[in-house]
């Protein structure tokens, strides 16, 4: 039976032209559950398939994080047949850091998932694991704020330059997350292009992108870093002083830098906006 | 029984009893409704051979009254296109136009002009208020009501062309606005009565009392004369000294109710509808046909419907045959001429429409510094040398149905239920188009909704299918609209033969809709139904595929007549479906409310 659900499940994946496109998946040997190292197998698949969610959710976590594909197996059958979400949301993140190209089919089955957590838990580690650029994407325009900010996180962390309109656009709504990405991937380019947001985006939100850049000790040439600063010294907002102190502790003394003197006198002359 | 039938007697009895002059010619008791006398009256009448405007020229002309800084009267010429004359006036009454004559009020005298320039030839002094004025081309009529309330008196006054008094009636009872005629004067009284005057001497010739309605609307024409009421229409003729309906020719329309407030003409008894008003862009326009003894004729079996800025041509049964929207300002005058509808802007626009097809067969624009308050439209007869396009019905009824006026919200449940009558994609997709736009009011929504789902039209299936292609997307604030709405009109396609190709398109679309996490639990239910309707079974897969993977979902499990709904559609499949259920009937991880419906789907 439970093979037959996992083919019903599968096939949607085949059949949907709505979902993303899975590495394919090698034909699934029916491989025995075994039990290695600390995690017990045995009960936790025992659990999964019980009614009991948090014992189910905590056997999800230890199977998913086990480095051993085989462990996953069980995970994957419940994956296939339906659970409750909290016991996908554990099993999904557990798999972030462990999936196989095994694991992908099932997690790619709930990247659009209807339940935001679920679907932000299974963006991560789809996209952790394989980088699906044009599943990056889409998740920025999804009307859910976690599944938007699991998408803003892939794209800064893949440097996704194509999902940087998008990012701009939820800049200026006012959305962390996709400043955190642009902040990840800019360039000097990018950067002046963040920076002429100022007065459209929040400058919370602003002063976050324009901070995560300056945190980056790689970021540069020192113009843009000076350009940079002189932009957060006109936001309004502790969010730019976070900015600006945060810069000053990650940039050298020496050489002596003008964008770090420029901050410290910025620091200094709105000692009281705090 | 009409009020003033039975009131009008007493109250003429006791204006009588109070005592009038020998002047009086109306009388409650006469010898009416004879028909040997009307027979002669009629005889001495002289008529045109043939349909043909009233006024010498003989050409198609509107006499406008232009309001504004600056009051004029222009005469124009609809046949040449162009202005005859305009003149400074301050109209403050309806146009009468008749041979070298035209005549109305303005100021606080009826002046007389002359056709060909406009120029004055006379001026008549007001004895009272103006209830009407006419003219027959040779003489000017004039109904005034003087007196006081307690005494009231109803004079009518003719004068020759240059403004000599040439005879005076006056009544106790109220008068109406009079038309003139070949000879004749037709002279409302009461309501009850039309008294037919000699139009040189103003004696009584003989008298019409209606029995089955009041008289309170009169036309004429070059070949007829017709009175009535708001109920419907009697041709002067031998017949009417019948004075009822059954032994008259008389017509009477059928029309749709929300039309049923336009009128065939104007109350001669009503003092605002002495001038032009918003009772003139809510008229039945009309014409009729001779007939030797039958029954009343309308032209051509059809009549049409001014309201506002529209006109609807109907049967006379009411079923619609087209539409016309004028854009942006209203008409504020209108006529049926016979070959077409003439109607005036209130920004001078004038166009003619084909009276069979509603086309628009010729337009031209009045050079007008002010808005047009209304106008009189002498055009019997005029057939412009354009056949204009017959205008897209649909298309026609859709831009009614999308006006943004709020007084037009009966018309647009008349436009929207007449198009749901019509065939094709388009009308799908005008419709379709109501129910996504925000804009469009709740009442008008529900209706369109209501129309769409009872049409089952299969060649608006692509239509409806397009409808679900809007996607939801946060960054630029794109929500689909009216999903509720298509599911259920593809839903209800499901009981009709649609291509192959068309329900394997709409099956796509309905998934990838009710699906989409974006999509709320209501109209994912809908679009969940309809899926079930059109697929005939071949969306089980995915059915079966969405049940399995929610079914420990308490989100799903809370939308209950979605999980009854799809555990029903999987379970009335094959034994491998029913196994599927059979399972989440019985697996200890599917939520309670999932089992439960599961296990109700399999119960025999």
């Amino acid at each position: 039976m439970r093979k037959l659900l996992v083919a019903i499940l599968f096939g949607l994946v085949a059949t949907a032209s709505a979902q993303p496109a899975p590495p394919a998946r090698p034909a699934a040997p029916a491989r025995p559950v075994r039990a290695k190292g600390k995690v017990d197998v045995a009960k936790a698949t025992a659990a999964l398939r019980g009614a009991d969610v948090a014992a189910a959710a905590k056997a999800a976590a230890e199977l998913g994080g086990s480095p051993d594909p085989a462990h996953h197996e069980p995970l994957l059958d419940a994956l296939a047949t339906g659970v409750h979400p909290d016991v996908l949301v554990a099993g999904l993140t557990a798999l972030t850091g462990t999936a196989t190209k095994t694991d992908l089919q099932a997690i790619g089955t709930y990247v659009r998932y209807r339940n935001g957590a679920v679907r932000a838990a299974a963006l991560r580690a789809f996209s952790k694991s394989i980088g699906d650029p044009a599943l990056v994407i889409e998740s920025l325009s999804v009307f859910d704020a976690p599944v938007r900010a699991a998408a803003a996180e892939a794209a800064g962390r893949m440097k996704l330059t194509a999902a940087v309109p998008a990012l701009l656009v939820l800049l200026d709504k006012g959305e962390a997350p996709a400043a955190l990405a642009l902040g990840a991937m800019a360039d000097e380019a990018l950067a002046r292009t963040v920076a002429e947001h100022l007065g459209v985006a929040p400058d919370a939100t602003l002063a976050i992108a324009l901070g995560a850049m300056l945190a980056r000790p790689e970021f540069g040439p020192e113009t843009i870093r000076v350009d940079l600063v002189r932009t957060l010294s006109k936001l309004s907002g502790v969010e730019a002083l976070d900015a600006l102190e945060g810069y000053v502790k990650i940039a050298p003394e020496n050489p002596p830098r003008q964008s770090r003197r420029e901050a410290e006198a910025v620091l200094k002359a709105r000692q009281g906006d705090r | 029984m009409s009020l003033a039938r039975v009131f009008a007697p007493v109250a003429l009895a006791a204006v009588l009893a109070a005592g009038c002059g020998p002047k009086t010619v109306y009388g409650l008791s006469s010898d009416d409704n004879n028909a040997e006398r009307l027979g002669a009256a009629l005889a001495k009448r002289t008529v045109a051979k043939a349909d043909a405007p009233l006024n010498a020229l003989g050409k198609p002309l509107v006499f406008a009254a232009v309001g504004g800084a600056k009051k004029q009267l222009v005469a124009f010429d609809a046949g040449a296109g162009s202005a005859l004359w305009t003149v400074d006036a301050d109209v403050q009454s309806r146009v009468a136009v008749a041979g070298e004559l035209v005549v109305a009020k303005e100021a606080g005298a009826v002046v007389v002009r002359k056709l060909a320039d406009g120029s004055v030839r006379a001026k008549l002094a007001l004895a009272g208020d103006l209830v009407g004025v006419t003219t027959d081309g040779e003489r000017v009529y004039v109904v005034t009501q003087a007196g006081t309330s307690a005494k009231p008196v109803w004079s009518l006054i003719a004068y020759s062309g240059d403004g000599s008094q040439l005879w005076q009636n006056d009544s106790p009872g109220a008068l109406g606005a009079p038309v003139a005629q070949g000879g004749l004067v037709l002279s409302p009284f009461l309501k009850q009565w039309l008294a037919v005057l000699d139009a040189r001497t103003g004696a009584q010739l003989t008298r019409v009392r209606g029995l089955d309605e009041e008289i309170s609307e009169l036309r004429v024409t070059a070949t007829a004369a017709f009175f009535g009421s708001k109920s419907g229409v009697f041709r002067l003729d031998d017949k009417a000294a019948t004075g009822s309906r059954a032994g008259s020719t008389y017509g009477t329309v059928t029309l749709p109710k929300e039309l049923a407030t336009a009128d065939y003409g104007h109350d001669a008894f009503d003092p605002v509808q002495a001038g032009y008003s918003a009772f003139d862009r809510r008229r039945i326009l009309w014409r009729a046909d001779p007939t030797a003894d039958g029954p009343f004729r309308w032209s051509d079996d059809l009549i049409a419907v001014h309201f506002f800025r529209f006109v609807f041509g109907l049967t006379p049964a009411g079923e619609f045959r087209w539409a016309y929207s004028h854009p942006r300002v209203e008409l504020v005058a209108s006529e049926h001429a016979g070959p077409v509808i003439v109607a005036v802007a209130g920004d001078g626009t004038l166009v003619a429409l084909d009276a069979a097809t509603g086309a628009v067969r010729a337009s031209a624009k009045l050079e007008v510094g002010g808005p047009v308050l209304g106008a009189t439209i002498d055009c019997d007869g005029w057939a412009p040398s354009g056949a204009g396009e017959a205008p897209s019905t649909v298309t026609a009824l859709a831009t009614i149905a999308r006006d943004r006026d709020a007084r037009f919200e009966a018309i647009k449940q008349y436009a929207v239920a007449t198009m749901a009558k019509l065939e094709g994609a388009d009308v799908t997709r005008d419709l379709v188009a109501l129910v996504v736009d925000p804009r469009t009011p709740a009442k008008l929504h529900d209706t369109v909704a209501d129309l769409l789902v009872a049409r089952k039209d299969p060649t608006g299936l692509p239509a409806l299918i397009d409808a679900l292609a809007v996607r939801p997307d946060f960054l630029t604030n794109t929500q689909p609209v009216g999903l509720i709405e298509v599911g259920r009109a593809i839903g209800a396609l499901g009981a009709v033969s649609v291509p192959e190709a068309e329900q394997a398109r709409a099956m796509a679309a309905l998934e990838q809709q009710a699906f989409d996490p974006a999509t709320a639990a209501p109209a994912r239910l809908e679009l969940v139904r309809a899926l079930i309707a059109i697929g005939h079974g071949r969306e089980r897969g995915r059915l079966k595929a969405e049940l399995v993977q929610y079914r420990a979902d308490p989100g799903f499990a809370a939308e209950a007549d979605l999980v009854v709904a799809m555990t029903a559609a999987v379970a009335a499949g094959g034994p491998e479906d029913r196994e599927v259920v059979r399972w989440i009937a019985a697996d200890a991880r599917s939520h309670p409310a999932v089992a439960a419906a599961a296990q109700a789907a399999l119960a025999p």
